[in-house]
């Protein structure tokens, strides 16, 4: 994963930093400060808040118009060679050849195409069926992305609201997984589905997916996940999810043991995943991904939304003291 | 479940590193930038009062008049099932506590004006002039120190529409007759509780229903979450049920109104409205937001869903205040 170039982030974000402000609390802040907070820094002074406020309210008016609304959930027009084209979540348009009524942020309604979408990394791609100049975002690269980094989410939660612009939500990265779902804590709600999250530049980087119970805990598909399929979602190629056999669930792929309390991992063999994320046998499971676990159900809840290949964070006991561990979960039956 | 509470406080507190969802929060929780607001919020922080119902401090309220504080009706109002006694009112700032008295309620806004008896406290200093952008920092306080809440607003001002009631049933004779049941649809509230296609409601609370319209309409005089009861008809049995309406909305949307967790109550049916993404708890409402500049921006009044958190704007709360006192004073209210 590629760190962030810093100088090369000031440079972008000069022009609308700029531009958005002229009070004189504003130009104290360098724009190679502004962007070293962007990239994952906290800001130190007033003045570096008001920087900042002036950067993201400038970016949400450069970034409105290119989000749109669809029934119940959200998009982002984008353009590529020369032409435009909706970007969204395989869970929002599901299947091919389906006729898309998008609903822009000026009111006005155009019709697009669903192509072709990925269920696994819920992407998928809309053809725009319009003539004429749409207003576009520019589209970044998820793997260019930082934990901690700021980003700037946009969608309809709820769907749309008449007189309601896109709300936004202003977050920072949590975790950057080498594949699955990039994490925000940008919060979002049903309808924000197949929304942006734009870099503070403005490029979108993730495609709204899913959440959990903790508010913490807003899964983004990486917008590379698109990008790099998108000659397959051009033609209309639909991958389906990992198909469940029988009642087959997403687990550790090591046995949990319940009782009174946080469920106890009886038993994590040498070389299994589990013992390689940090597991160990007697290890008492506290909490995933925020959420308190104490019986099968809240284990189950915990993960009904993830898929095998995710990974979750966990909290568990060993010898008193409480660890913080990286797990990727399997389908049960997979080991 | 207290052994575990307990448990889990010693685990966190032995724990070396923050919880994935705290090491990076928000711009909301960063110690760092609660700091920097810390000088902007002074003036505000004079001008927020706990509200206490039988000396329990039950919501916070925003000082509005020297005697003048408006805080949430729905929190200050007693449930039908606590007795029919008139609360005693009182309000606390700091270590001081006066009583007080309501003098005006609105049920749109779901706001209560209460007049307080020998204190002279410091009111809100409104916000002036130009409409907040969205992208807008801005702090809820509580009266202490730092605000404990931060956020963006995340759209223009818009008007709050009410969502409607659904009872979940499709009727078999719609344009009249009896309300006999074609079919109770997926995920809706009738389901839920049992009803099915065949059978006749013939009660809806203490409402006789003998005709479809008549259903309706008692539906429509109620709000989405309302407890009522519900008696039908099934092969001669008469049945009755107790159920919670519902939205019209997609099942996902009512899958997620479980993981929301704690909303307020009374959440919908406002008027305009200001929507940002700080993260409040049902009793953190009734308080004034401001930003930057350090002047109320509005007083927040709902949170409506995941990331809804709804605000009424300065001017509206002053055009409700004026006209509560108005109304008080015409109806020769002398306190």
């Amino acid at each position: 994963m590629s760190r962030f170039a810093t100088a090369a982030l000031a440079a972008l974000i000069a022009a609308p930093a700029a531009q958005g402000q002229t009070e004189p609390a504003q130009t104290k802040v360098s724009n190679e400060r502004l962007a070293e907070i962007f990239a994952g820094d906290e800001p130190t002074s007033i003045p570096e808040i008001k920087a900042m406020q002036a950067h993201v309210q400038s970016l949400i008016q450069r970034v409105l118009p290119a989000t749109v609304s669809l029934p119940g959930a959200s998009g982002v027009l984008v353009k590529r060679d020369g032409k435009p084209f909706l970007l969204c979540a395989a869970h929002v348009t599901l299947a091919a050849d389906k006729e898309i009524k998008i609903r822009m942020t000026s009111g006005r309604d155009i019709l697009g195409t669903s192509l072709g979408a990925n269920h696994r990394s819920d992407v998928s791609l809309v053809r725009v069926d319009e003539e004429g100049d749409l207003p576009y975002a520019e589209i970044g690269k998820s793997s260019d992305l930082t934990r901690g980094q700021w980003v700037l989410m946009l969608g309809h939660p709820s769907g749309r609201k008449k007189g309601r612009t896109a709300p936004a939500r202003l977050g920072r990265v949590l975790r950057v997984p080498e594949s699955g779902y990039l994490v925000t804590d940008c919060t979002m709600q049903g309808g924000d589905s197949g929304g942006p999250l734009f870099d503070m530049q403005g490029r979108v980087v993730g495609i709204n997916s899913r959440i959990s119970g903790n508010l913490a805990m807003n899964m983004h598909a990486p917008v590379d996940a698109l990008m790099d399929e998108w000659q397959e979602l051009l033609d209309g190629k639909v991958t389906e999810s990992r198909r469940r056999r029988g009642r087959s669930r997403i687990d550790f792929g090591v046995p949990l043991t319940y009782g009174d309390g946080c469920p106890v991992f009886e038993e994590v063999p040498e070389g299994s995943a589990a013992a390689d994320a940090g597991l160990r046998s007697g290890d008492r499971l506290f909490e995933i991904d925020g959420d308190e676990i104490s019986s099968r159900r809240d284990v189950m809840r915990a993960l009904r939304n993830f898929k095998s290949g995710d990974k979750v964070e966990v909290v568990i006991e060993r010898d008193g003291k409480g660890l913080e561990l990286e797990v990727e979960l399997v389908e049960e039956g997979d080991q | 479940m207290i052994q575990r509470a307990i448990a889990l406080a010693t685990l966190l507190a032995a724990m070396p590193l923050a919880l994935p969802g705290q090491s990076i929060r928000n711009l909301t929780q960063g110690s760092t930038v609660r700091k920097l607001w810390k000088p902007i919020v002074a003036d505000a922080n004079r001008s927020v009062v706990e509200v206490c119902v039988n000396e329990r401090a039950m919501i916070l309220g925003t000082v509005v008049g020297e005697d003048l504080v408006l805080t949430k009706l729905s929190e200050i109002t007693p449930r039908d099932d606590e007795g029919d006694d008139e609360p005693a009112l009182s309000i606390d700032q700091g270590e001081r506590s006066w009583p007080c008295v309501q003098i005006s309620a609105d049920r749109t806004t779901d706001l209560a004006l209460l007049r307080v008896t020998g204190a002279s406290l410091t009111p809100a200093r409104w916000k002036k002039g130009s409409a907040l952008k969205p992208g807008s920092f801005l702090a809820s306080v509580d009266g202490s120190d730092s605000p404990f809440g931060l956020g963006i607003l995340a759209a223009t001002t818009y008007v709050h529409t009410v969502p409607r009631a659904f009872l979940g049933i499709r009727f078999a004779n719609p344009n009249g007759g009896e309300a006999l049941i074609d079919d109770a649809v997926e995920h809706g509230a009738a389901k839920a509780a049992g009803i099915r296609g065949g059978d006749v409601i013939v009660q809806f609370d203490e409402q006789k229903i003998e005709d479809t319209e008549q259903l309706r309409t008692a539906i429509r005089a109620c709000k989405p979450g309302d407890k009522v009861s519900v008696t039908f008809i099934r092969d001669d049995e008469t049945i009755t049920v107790e159920l919670n309406l519902g939205t019209n909305s997609s099942p996902m949307r009512s899958d997620q109104e479980s993981v929301w967790g704690e909303l307020s109550d009374v959440r919908s049916g406002f008027q305009r409205v200001l929507q940002h993404d700080t993260v409040l708890k049902p009793e953190d409402c009734g308080g004034p937001i401001v930003d930057l500049s350090g002047e109320v921006v509005g007083v927040n009044v709902a949170r409506a869903g995941r990331i809804e958190t709804l605000a009424l704007p300065s001017e509206d709360v002053q055009a409700l205040v004026a006209r509560m006192l108005k109304e008080e004073k015409e109806a020769g209210g002398e306190r």
